[in-house]
């Protein structure tokens, strides 16, 4: 009895078994609920499963799946790229009203867009990427620019009073300082590539790739098909997610100390 | 008493003012410090910077160290340091705040090392330096740490060498005794003294507002404070209201000062000052 109510306890700490068993519970109901009852039309796991091994047997899923992922990854790099210089040059006064306005970029519709991008486009690859890059780039600027201006005064004087030097403040501060930061907010908007992906594959379906491939299951009302596409997406983006994480604790590993300290 | 004799001046304070927007918040303040010296024995000195919360001293602080330099429109007034008396530049003093910020991101050794090399360009000597003050601060089992896996007294200490590493003697502490028990009261005091005794020209100047604790290291008292008018009220911009020559009165370097009658006095003294600013 007491373990039920610690699980409903604010902050309550719970060993892991009895974690497991709850999660272990939690899914089960959602699938219960999902076969017994889902309205007849949402498919049920097991033609989910079917399907899935029909696309990837035959239907190109594995190919289109690479396809896709090599475009995200492109896309991120550059984005990524773009957005660092955008970000870090808001430490420079010139460039702050551009920092401001490519943040704020994120409230313009893509549809509206994609006829520029096009216009600006030489092949049907290079328009995915443009507007892949567009897309992730005015979040993750966003997102570095709220973890620049979150070095504190004492923070930055601190460093003053090291180095004199405004460049090595900066250079030590914000660029060496805050760089596991960066590297999360990438890994947080690398989701919205997701999200985006459909739209950008439905623009130049010849190329393939998972999100024109979901757009055409989508046609012919295969909706087993969209749910196996869908379940491999979320899957494969929990194994980048998992990797980011590898490559931050990796690549920084004073990055969560503080926070298991809590 | 102590034979001791003062020499020259190591650091100078003249008219300094600082406005902010429409706020007169300092107003020429003038101060010094001379350079101690006791026969046969190294004696640094530590100047405690006292005053009311409020009242502009983390303002003097930061001119004080150069964070805010003098610009001749709303920072006026000079500030001289070392035997050469030159004029202060951000570096040259070493500041460590009160929640001692680190870079997280590097090491203890790391940390220090960043800071070393201002001053120390020959790597193998640099490496002596660190580890050498690891070993003072009881800090060389920490050095491949990090700051997050510290305790706040180990921050501390850390924050301390890796001032002493790269500034020229003069180092400011910003409430060093802030949220402390009394029992580290005491260690952080005796670190304070035994920095300062490091070398002959090490000047802390500790600001706090704990009277007592300060009182009980300072070879010098400074109390901030602001004039009032006939009608007692308070005339913007504070200043060095009251300067006490803790040597003088034979109230400096003594071990257990705290439970003296004549410390006791003084404290009361300082107490009753506090109501006055």
């Amino acid at each position: 009895m007491k373990k039920i109510i610690d699980l409903f306890t604010p902050n309550k700490k719970i060993d892991k078994s009895t974690f497991l068993i709850m999660a272990f519970g939690q899914l089960l109901f959602v699938l219960c609920v999902w076969i017994f009852m889902a309205p007849d039309l949402i498919p049920r796991p097991l033609g989910i499963l079917k399907a899935w091994a029909n696309l990837a047997s035959t239907g190109g899923l594995i190919q289109d799946l690479y396809i896709s992922l090599k475009l995200c990854f492109h896309a991120l790099l550059i984005s990524v790229f773009v957005s660092v210089i955008i970000a870090y040059s808001t430490l420079l006064p010139f460039f702050r009203p551009m920092g401001f306005i490519a943040s704020k970029a994120r409230f313009l519709p893509m549809i509206g867009l994609s006829f520029v991008f096009t216009l600006l486009s030489t092949t049907g690859y290079d328009l995915k990427i443009k507007l892949l890059v567009f897309g992730m780039s005015v979040f993750i600027v966003e997102s570095m620019i709220k973890i620049i201006q979150s070095v504190t005064d004492n923070e930055y004087n601190h460093a003053r009073t090291i180095f004199g030097n405004e460049w090595k403040v900066v250079y030590e501060r914000v660029v060496l300082g805050k760089a596991h930061e960066i590297l999360s907010a990438v890994k947080q908007n690398f989701a919205i590539v997701w999200t985006m992906l459909t739209f950008a594959e439905g623009l130049v379906r010849s190329d393939g790739g998972v999100g024109a491939m979901m757009l055409n299951e989508n046609k012919h009302l295969q909706l087993d098909s969209v749910f196996a596409i869908q379940m491999s997406l979320f899957f494969v983006g929990i194994l980048i997610d998992y990797l980011f994480g590898l490559l931050r604790s990796t690549l920084f590993p004073y990055a969560d100390l503080s926070i298991k300290k809590r | 008493m102590y034979s001791y004799e003062k020499k020259d001046v190591i650091l100078k304070v003249e008219n300094v003012s600082l406005t902010l927007g429409d706020s007169q918040i300092l107003k020429d303040i003038n101060v010094e410090i001379k350079d101690v010296v006791r026969p046969g024995i190294t004696q640094g000195q530590i100047i405690g910077f006292l005053g009311p919360s409020g009242i502009g001293k983390t303002k003097f602080f930061e001119m004080l160290s150069g964070i805010i330099p003098i610009n001749n429109k709303n920072a006026l007034g000079k500030v001289s340091i070392g035997t050469n008396l030159e004029p202060v530049k951000i570096g040259s003093i070493g500041v460590i705040q009160q929640n001692y910020p680190l870079f997280e991101h590097r090491t203890i050794y790391g940390n220090l090392d960043v800071s070393a090399k201002i001053k120390y360009k020959d790597k193998k000597e640099r490496e002596e330096r660190i580890l050498d003050i690891l070993k003072r601060f009881d800090l060389d089992k920490k050095k491949t740490s990090y700051p997050s896996e510290l305790s706040g007294g180990q921050r501390q200490r850390v924050a301390i060498a890796q001032q002493i590493l790269c500034s020229n003697n003069f180092l400011l502490m910003d409430e060093p005794f802030s949220g402390l028990d009394p029992l580290m009261i005491k260690k952080v005091s005796n670190l304070i003294v035994e920095v300062a005794n490091m070398h002959e020209l090490n000047t802390i100047i500790v600001v706090s507002h704990d009277i007592l604790s300060t009182a009980a290291i300072a070879d010098t008292i400074w109390v901030m404070g602001r004039d009032r008018n006939e009608k007692g009220e308070i005339i913007p911009g504070a200043k060095i209201k009251h300067e006490f020559d803790l040597i003088e009165k034979g109230l400096a370097w003594r071990p257990n000062i705290e439970s003296t009658p004549e410390f006791h006095r003084f404290y009361d003294e300082l107490r009753n000052l506090f109501t006055t600013l």
